[in-house]
């Protein structure tokens, strides 16, 4: 085991390999207080990637309602029972991750998936059920019972359970940009990764006999754009870029803005351990306690600074370019109420405006003699 | 890690191995009965005159990931050769036969080991750096392949709502190749026109097993409801690189591992055993 820095615990923790930051990494942000759980991330993902035989089952881009929707069945639940549930409460994670609570044998802590746990994906994961819901319950508001939206990819994590697992070395980190692969030509089907990724995120195909993952859309990336399930996004709740470590956070890097300097978007699960890089604006109406297992504890401060971000037009900004332009954003800027973008050579790629206008109709149109219902 | 695991081989195999160079020479070993013919071996009553020897199985406890009690604990072995093929009958208990790796299982599976320089006894798990092995690996999902045709997902799960409409089968090849995932690449895992059911493969050591190029081995198999009866065949000549070779009138070394799907037998997670000698009698 080395000894490698994860900033998301703040601490040293065990890896298998000596930790290698690739030159830049592969990251996005996604909002969930704005998904619609439309799918078409799921969809796009899965017409571009995944149609083949033996993949029918896999989404490499997933959306499940929290806290009683998964996929696979309890992944995340099932992986926090093992662990002994252990929250990160401060900067610094004093848990266990999951390479440092192996059992005696293993690499990682983990758990193989059954057949079952992937079928029914979303199927009555709405439903209201269990403890604390009496018949004729309805919402209220405040929320009386709550749920969200959760959309998931790999998160090409930079200390990755997946590759930790593999005893083949089958798995690599792309140096130039941190994007996570299985080496079709390397793999033999053990399956170690797909016991080993925390977040169900490696994929066994029962036809070409190895496995497989989310490959980022990779040729995208390397012609300067956004992965495929970004772009469908219609709920507009992804922001695509690349994450600095904290020390060297850039204040024109639209998700270092986020991630470091706003600290509006949070880590899934960072108590595993692997440093994930899919970063979360955590939702606005959900138990804190619960928050802070799922994101860590910047989770309650993320909430507040989301709630604060009508007055805070630099944040504002960076919002509005989400789903905004089909090439990757490497910077921003706000001029006055625009929020522009610029992808890596610098072109003004993106330029929205903060505010939309508003128009008030009166509600008799005398020209029509028709009066307005504001449901038409 | 690498370091590690590598001084940690060292010094597992550099136990076993000095100790089994005198063990394997006291050591009863496999000697090859000779029968008339040529060509594969592939029908068990070749062996009918081949005496058994029932070899010990392990749990693979020198690297991680480790299985620490796997369930098969021996294995009986009988060698014959022709006149330009050698064949192996291995069989063990295993009273629930995997044929088919799903999604969540696995194949069952054996292998012998050989050092492609007769007569060595590199490190017994897969060899080490300079001390290559040859590994003949017997799957029993391949075998399903050969024997019944590649596997579908409408074969694994009859009852699950699957499309049949593959973008592969409605694009030119040029633009297909790209939704064959490693079908396309050329990974033997992947085969869909299979014609054995033994890989031939190297190593020299752990994560370092390779196929061959040279394809040379292949083998029949047969399940009575209680016990595996494999058999694995290759030519007496080492074709291509990194082959053993098995003369008639040498000796050299031979080990076994046997994987059982039903208890998540994979890769590492196996139960092996240490060199016996093995005789290519002339
Ligand atoms: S999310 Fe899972 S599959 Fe993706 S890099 Fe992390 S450990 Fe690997
Ligand atoms: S496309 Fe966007 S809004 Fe729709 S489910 Fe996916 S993440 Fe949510």
């Amino acid at each position: 085991m080395s000894r490698v820095h994860n900033w998301q615990i703040g601490r040293e923790m065990e890896y298998p390999y000596e930790g290698a930051r690739p030159k830049r990494q592969f990251a996005a942000v996604f909002d969930t207080n704005k998904c619609i759980a439309c799918q078409s991330c799921s969809l796009a993902c899965k017409g571009a990637w995944t149609s083949g035989r033996g993949q029918e089952y896999m989404f490499w881009n997933n959306v499940e309602s929290k806290p009683y929707g998964f996929f696979p069945l309890g992944w995340d639940v099932k992986t926090l029972e093992k662990l002994g549930v252990r929250d990160q409460k401060g900067p610094v994670y004093e848990g266990r991750t999951l390479f440092e609570a192996a059992p005696d044998g293993e690499r990682v802590l983990g758990y193989l998936p059954e057949d079952s746990d992937w079928t029914f994906v979303n199927v009555g994961e709405d439903d209201s059920a269990g403890v604390g819901i009496d018949r004729g319950a309805f919402f209220e508001i405040p929320h009386m019972q709550w749920m969200f939206y959760l959309a998931r990819i790999c998160n090409h994590c930079t200390y990755p359970a997946c590759l930790a697992s593999c005893p083949r070395q089958s798995i690599y980190k792309r140096p130039e940009d941190g994007v996570v692969l299985i080496d079709q030509t390397r793999c033999r089907g053990y399956r170690e990764c797909v016991k080993g990724c925390p977040y169900k995120k490696t994929f066994f195909n029962p036809v070409t006999k190895v496995s497989e993952k989310c490959i980022a859309c990779y040729p995208r990336i390397e012609e300067g754009r956004i992965s495929t399930c970004m772009a469908a996004c219609i709920g507009r709740i992804r922001l695509q870029g690349f994450v600095s470590t904290p020390e060297n956070a850039r204040e024109d890097n639209p998700i270092d803005f986020l991630v470091h300097v706003r600290k509006v978007a949070r880590p899934l699960y960072p108590q595993f351990g692997t440093e994930p890089n899919v970063y979360y604006v955590p939702p606005i109406h959900v138990p804190a306690a619960f928050l802070g297992q799922m994101f860590g504890h910047g989770a309650d401060a993320a909430v507040k600074a989301y709630r604060g971000a009508s007055e805070d037009k630099d944040l504002l900004a960076v919002f509005t370019l989400f789903g905004s332009c089909p090439t990757l954003i490497h910077r921003f800027r706000r001029e006055g109420d625009v929020a522009l973008g610029f992808s890596e050579d610098g072109t003004e790629v993106a330029r929205v405006p903060l505010y939309e206008p508003s128009i008030i109709r009166p509600f008799h149109d005398a020209a029509r003699g028709a009066y307005r219902h504001n449901t038409t | 890690m690498r370091r590690t695991l590598l001084a940690l081989a060292l010094v597992v195999s550099g136990l076993p191995a000095a100790a089994s160079a005198e063990e394997a020479a006291a050591a009863p070993g496999v000697s090859m009965v000779v029968v008339g013919g040529k060509g594969p071996i592939a029908d068990v009553a070749a062996f009918a005159q081949a005496p058994a020897l029932k070899v010990v199985l392990m749990p693979q406890v020198a690297t991680t990931p480790r299985n620490p009690a796997p369930a098969t604990s021996s294995l009986d072995v009988r060698a014959v050769r022709n006149d330009d093929h050698a064949g192996f009958l291995l069989e063990w208990d295993d009273d629930s036969p995997d044929v088919r790796a799903r999604i969540d299982g696995f194949g069952d599976m054996v292998a012998v080991q050989l050092p492609v320089v007769a007569g060595t006894l590199p490190a017994p798990f897969m060899g080490n750096k300079g001390g290559r092995v040859q590994i003949l690996q017997w799957r029993a999902d391949w075998q399903t392949d050969v024997d019944k045709g590649a596997v579908t997902m409408r074969e694994l799960y009859p009852n699950a709502y699957a499309s049949d409409f593959h973008h592969e089968d409605h694009l030119p090849a040029a633009e297909a190749v790209a939704y064959r995932g490693a079908v396309s690449l050329g990974n033997p895992m992947s085969d869909r026109q299979r014609t054995s059911s033994v890989q031939d493969l190297m190593a020299e050591g752990f994560g370092s097993l390779t196929p061959r190029q040279t394809q040379a081995a292949s083998g029949a198999a047969s399940h009575d409801g209680k016990r595996w009866h494999v058999v694995i065949t290759r030519p007496l000549e080492g074709r291509g690189e990194s082959a053993a070779s098995l003369a008639p009138g040498t000796s050299t070394n031979i080990s076994f591992a046997v994987w059982n799907g039903s208890h998540r037998e994979v890769g590492a997670r196996k139960a092996w055993a240490a060199w016996v000698p093995l005789a290519v009698v002339k």
